[in-house]
This record gives C-alpha cells, structure tokens and sequence, in this order.
C-alpha cells in the first residue's frame, strides 16, 4: 500500500470530523472546504508522523480551528470592527430573527431537530458562534477563548450567552430557559 | 443574595443541557469533491518532475549544481570574470557599466549612514533619536488610520 492510499484511508477517517470543525466555525461551506483542503495538505506533510498517532484527531482539530480563527481575523474582524461601530448596542436580538417552533408546541422528529439546531449555529453571527463553538465543542474555558479572540472575558461570556439564547428554540424543552437573566461564572460546561 | 443559589444552579443545568444538545450533535458531512480535490493534488505534486517542486525538494546533485551555477553567475558580475574568455568578460564589463549608477547609489547611502552615525555620537543621547523616531511611525500609523477609517466610511455611505 503506498503512502496516498494509506493517506486517502486516514483522511476517509477524519475528513467530516476536520469539516465539522471548520464549517461550525466559520459558517460557511465554502471556506470550510478550503480550509479543510489545507488542513489535509498540511497533514500529508507530516504524515510519516501522524499516521500512527493515537492524538491525529487532536492535532486536525487544532491546525484546522488555527486556520478559521486566522481565516475569520484575516478576512472578517477587520470589516466587522467599523460595522459595530454603528450597530453593536441597536442591533435586534439575533434571537428573534430565526424561524423555528417554540418550545412547547416543538414536535419534530428528533433527525430534523438536529439538522435545524446544526444550521442556526452556522447562521449565528461571528461574534457569537465562534466563541459557542470554542465553548462546547473545543472544551476552551472562557478565559482561553477570550485570549484567542483578543476580547475581554466579560464579552466571550455575554457572546455565549447571547448565542446560546438564540439556539434556545432548537435545545430539547427539558428545562425552563432562565438564561434571560445572564451568564453564570462557571468555566467549563457541566459534563 | 438569596436568589442566587437556585438561579445559578438553573443556569448550570441549562448550561449543562446545551452542551449536551451541542455536543451530541453528528458529524457535518465533508463534501464529496474534499477527498476527490485534496488526493489530486497530491497525486498531481507526486507526478510533476522535480525541478516543477520546490528547491529544498529537489534531488542532492541538483541542489549542489544549482549552488554551484548561482556561484558562477554571480562571479560573473564581480571578480569571477577571469573563469571566462574574452567575449564573456567584456560582455560582463558592458553590464558592470549599465549598472554604474547602483555604485553613485551605494556611495550615497554610505555618506547618509556616516552622518546619521555622526549625529547619534554628537548627541550621544540614543533614547532622542529613538523617541523621534517613534513618535514619527505613530504619526504615520495615525494618519494611514484615519485615512482608512475616512474611506471604509465614504465607500459604505456611497454603497
């Protein structure tokens, strides 16, 4: 078996995983392919290396969350920064904006619900869904995403909160929402 | 104070919840063209001839003859020119001529670097020139500011 077949094997492997990353990260198909392309370019370069690595998965993870938060400073923060200029404290809760059933009348399949929960976090705005994402599905405490960010730690809070709020339609109605009264001070997510 | 236990403990099962729901989430999909696109690629690099890659990949005895070449050509425009016959020579001495002004040039950063060195001994104070030197590039770094925030506001007003 030569080297790029054991590579098309590993990246078989891997591939939806390093998407999934990218494409929750960014919010965009697109740039999420381009960036996974790059992440696998990269990972044949050093692949004599990763081939037998129990921590392959890790290191995907990082080189591809490096390269969308490096993609999103690059391309995004620079226009986003004079757009909030205006809009930051008169912007409409992004909440209220999305279409979905309310809690007690949801009765959707469970396949469905899913679906719809994976795409209002990929329309989240930046500001919201990139520290979520870093949150629940990167395991980074706040303070870490707030360092990676460049923003202040009471900023990542309220951004999460903010997003978490507006995904509360899609979340099973196992609970009563009482995130309208703020964030609490924890820093990691109870398993 | 009071409401502060049962609230919180609320948030943390919210929290909780959420990141359950988030978390068990599937897998996205990657497209299909991403392994179709990435193993061309590769299978496009491992098929080119070697001088299409880069140096650093190249085979020993080229890498060696390439050195070996640059070394040569660059004798060619400095003291190297007696490896070459006459044509050679003269040819290079045509290209030494045209390229007489960089000679001016040098002498000229050389006159600027020798003062520039002589009003930093004069002063002897290294921390002038330094904090001259800063507050000029934070003066620039102002001005090339404000002229891109003056643009990005004219060119969203225009659209």
């Amino acid at each position: 078996m030569t080297d790029l077949e054991k590579f098309e094997g590993f990246m078989r492997n891997y591939q939806d995983m390093v998407f999934s990353t990218a494409v929750r990260l960014l919010g965009n198909e697109t740039e999420a392919k381009d960036i996974a392309q790059t992440v696998f370019l990269k990972a044949f370069e050093a692949f004599a290396g990763l081939s037998q690595s129990p921590t392959a998965g890790g290191w995907l993870k990082k080189v591809a969350t490096n390269l969308c938060l490096n993609q999103l400073s690059r391309y995004r923060y620079r226009w986003r920064f004079f757009s909030e200029m205006r809009t930051e404290e008169d912007a409409p809760e992004y909440v209220d904006t999305l279409l979905g059933p309310e809690p007690a009348e949801c009765t959707l399949d469970e396949t469905e619900r899913r679906a719809q929960l994976e795409t209002a976090l990929q329309k989240l705005p930046d500001a919201q869904r990139v520290p979520l994402v870093l949150f629940h599905f990167e395991d980074l405490p706040y303070e870490e995403i707030a360092e990676e960010l460049g923003v202040s730690l009471s900023k990542v809070k309220t951004d999460i909160h903010r997003g978490r709020r507006a995904l509360r339609k899609y979340l099973r109605p196992r609970l009563d929402d009482p995130s309208r009264t703020g964030p609490t001070e924890r820093s990691r997510p109870v398993a | 104070m009071s409401n502060a236990g049962p609230d919180n403990d609320r948030h943390r099962q919210w929290e909780a919840l959420a990141d359950a729901e988030l978390k068990g989430l599937p897998l996205v999909p990657a497209p299909s063209g991403l392994l179709a696109g990435v193993m061309a690629q590769l299978r496009g690099r491992e098929h080119r001839p070697w001088w299409q890659g880069v140096w650093w990949e190249w085979p020993f005895q080229a890498k060696a003859a390439s050195v070996l070449l640059s070394l040569v050509l660059a004798g060619a425009f400095g003291g190297g020119n007696v490896l070459f016959e006459d044509r050679v020579i003269s040819y290079s001495d045509e290209v030494t001529a045209r390229f007489g002004f960089a000679a001016n040039l040098w002498t000229m950063l050389e006159s600027i670097t020798s003062a520039v060195v002589l009003v930093w001994n004069v002063l002897g104070q290294p921390w002038i020139l330094l904090a001259g030197a800063a507050v000029a590039l934070l003066s620039l770094a102002g001005l090339c500011f404000g002229l891109g925030v003056v643009f990005v506001r004219v060119a969203g007003r225009e659209t």
